[in-house]
């Protein structure tokens, strides 16, 4: 990937580009991918908007290439100013363990029975790792995150996105609403 | 027995006669009177949706879910400019949800996060209603099923049952003056309550202060996530995905990519309903590293099913029994 391409990503990201091209070679390229991430990554620690935690999923790429590309904390553009995150290139730390198993058997089902159930999920808090100070980027990541508990911040995402759908229809005004404040605290 | 008294007794046996009639029928018109003064259970659902989106109102509920009780002030202004919601958790850590129009910004102190999302208030509205009631008979029956008293106010009872196995019943109680929701079951198949909600106060004001809708968490030094970016590009060649088999009375509502933390790429989202109960399917292209988290799981009354296909994960999501989720995600199908 070379310098231009990258300002053209950094403008991108600013909305100063229409962005055609730039995202068929978002989607396809991983190493471009990883640097979108990362632009974000440091535009947040540079208006230290980054959290105490972070999830190591994403931090695992960026470390990887910052290993590669130390010097990208001074970017040479000038447009290097990136708006607030876009959602889905940033990970939340979050110990979002709202799901947990259905064995209740309180229900006749006879469709799930045979089908795989999962084991009560007991997983806390995913790896984490804590900044120092928010405007310094991570000196050292552990090992990513399991692909069990990315599994369930997916599907914690789904559950909260459902909800706020669903909030607005017809009968169920305000049990989306509640879970939406208690589906996070599930522990 | 002298023959006039045997008269007498045959016309006593008459004059027996004519008042049970009498009675019975003055009880069939008592109870036809009474009927007309019983309002029809649609009809109250559906000015219980009105009033709960057209009254101000401030009030605390409790929220039960399995074992686990909370309680939450949930407060609603109904402006010029739309729907104001502010609702705060009154037990654990002090979360609020702000919502209006655009957006629903949920703050989590306990992680010094807020989360932006777009908001559905408004849409949904018009999506929805004004016919929502009609369209579900088919697969609910509706029945007044009594009276009761809920945060010091008098309320009719209504039950929705389901038609078959592949949706979720409801008990609701409406304020028999405001129409307001006081109280809320989600039930399954043989009754048992998955998911409640009841108010514990409930007041119904003229206005709402705007300080009240005012976050008291400032958000200042917390991380923010916007998730109301819009995702506007193609994914994967355009590929399309589509619910082949799904219960009677489900039709597709709304389709549309959604940004998702933790997710590369856009997820598609389509969303389904028979107008009372709402499914939500996930399709999510899975990195080689992801792992799927297939079969079933629920958080109250949501059920969720996940399978993979063409290296997809499908996720159904609804409250609806385990049967439908399942049955619904493992009949999606891609077409180019």
């Amino acid at each position: 990937m070379n310098e231009s391409n990258k300002e053209q990503l950094s403008a991108f990201i600013d909305g100063e580009h229409d962005g055609e091209h730039m995202l068929d070679n978002l989607i396809h390229d991983e190493d471009m991918k990883g640097i979108w991430s990362r632009y974000h990554l440091i535009g947040d620690c540079l208006r230290g908007n980054l959290p105490e935690k972070i999830s190591n999923q994403i931090s695992t790429n960026v470390s990887h290439i910052l290993r590669d590309e130390p010097t990208i904390l001074a970017p040479t553009t000038k447009r290097f100013n990136i708006k607030p995150l876009a959602g889905f290139a940033i990970a939340a730390s979050v110990a979002m363990v709202a799901i947990f198993s259905i064995q209740s058997g309180n229900e006749i089902d006879a469709a799930s029975i045979g089908a795989p159930t999962i084991a009560a999920t007991t997983v806390a808090q995913p790896e984490t790792f804590s900044f120092p100070g928010a405007q310094v980027l991570p000196a050292a990541v552990k090992e990513s995150d399991t692909p069990e508990s990315i599994a369930n911040q997916r599907l914690n995402n789904y559950l909260m996105n459902h909800n706020e759908y669903r909030s607005n229809v017809g009968v169920k005004g305000i049990l989306p609403y509640a879970r939406m404040v208690t589906i996070e605290s599930q522990e | 027995m002298p023959e006039w008294l045997q008269l007498n007794h045959r016309n006593n046996i008459a004059l027996k006669f004519f008042f049970a009639i009498s009675a019975l029928l003055i009880g069939s018109i008592s109870f036809v009177n009474a009927d007309s003064s019983t309002p029809d259970p649609k009809v109250l659902i559906d000015e219980m949706s009105k009033a709960s989106r057209d009254l101000n109102y401030d009030g605390v509920f409790i929220y039960r879910l399995g074992n686990q009780m909370d309680t939450m002030r949930i407060i609603h202004k109904s402006g010029e400019d739309g729907i104001h919601e502010r609702l705060i958790s009154l037990t654990g850590h002090a979360r609020e949800i702000i919502r209006n129009k655009d957006q629903v910004k949920c703050f989590y102190p306990e992680d010094k996060k807020v989360v932006v999302h777009k908001s559905r208030l408004g849409k949904l509205v018009s999506t929805y209603l004004p016919n929502p009631i009609k369209s579900i008979s088919e697969f609910y029956s509706f029945e007044l099923a009594g009276e009761d008293r809920i945060a010091g106010m008098n309320a009719w009872i209504v039950n929705i049952r389901p038609n078959d196995k592949y949706r979720y019943g409801y008990q609701l109680w409406i304020e028999k003056k405001s129409h307001l929701l006081l109280k809320s079951e989600l039930k399954n198949q043989l009754g048992v309550t998955l998911e409640q909600i009841m108010f514990a106060q409930l007041n119904i004001v003229d206005d709402i202060d705007d300080a009240l809708l005012q976050p008291s968490i400032s958000g200042k030094g917390f991380a923010w996530y916007n998730n109301m970016k819009s995702v506007n590009f193609k994914v994967d060649n355009d590929k399309q995905w589509q619910v082949t088999s799904m219960p009677d009375g489900f039709s597709m509502s709304e389709q549309e990519k959604e940004a998702m933390m933790n997710s590369y790429m856009p997820v598609e989202h389509y969303v389904y309903t028979d107008g009372l109960a709402m499914v939500s399917i996930y399709v999510e292209k899975l990195d080689q590293k992801d792992n799927l988290k297939a079969g079933l799981s629920s958080f109250g009354g949501v059920n969720t099913y996940s399978t993979q296909v063409e290296g997809y994960q499908i996720t159904a999501v609804g409250e609806v029994p385990k049967a439908t989720v399942q049955l619904m995600a493992n009949s999606v199908k891609s077409f180019q």
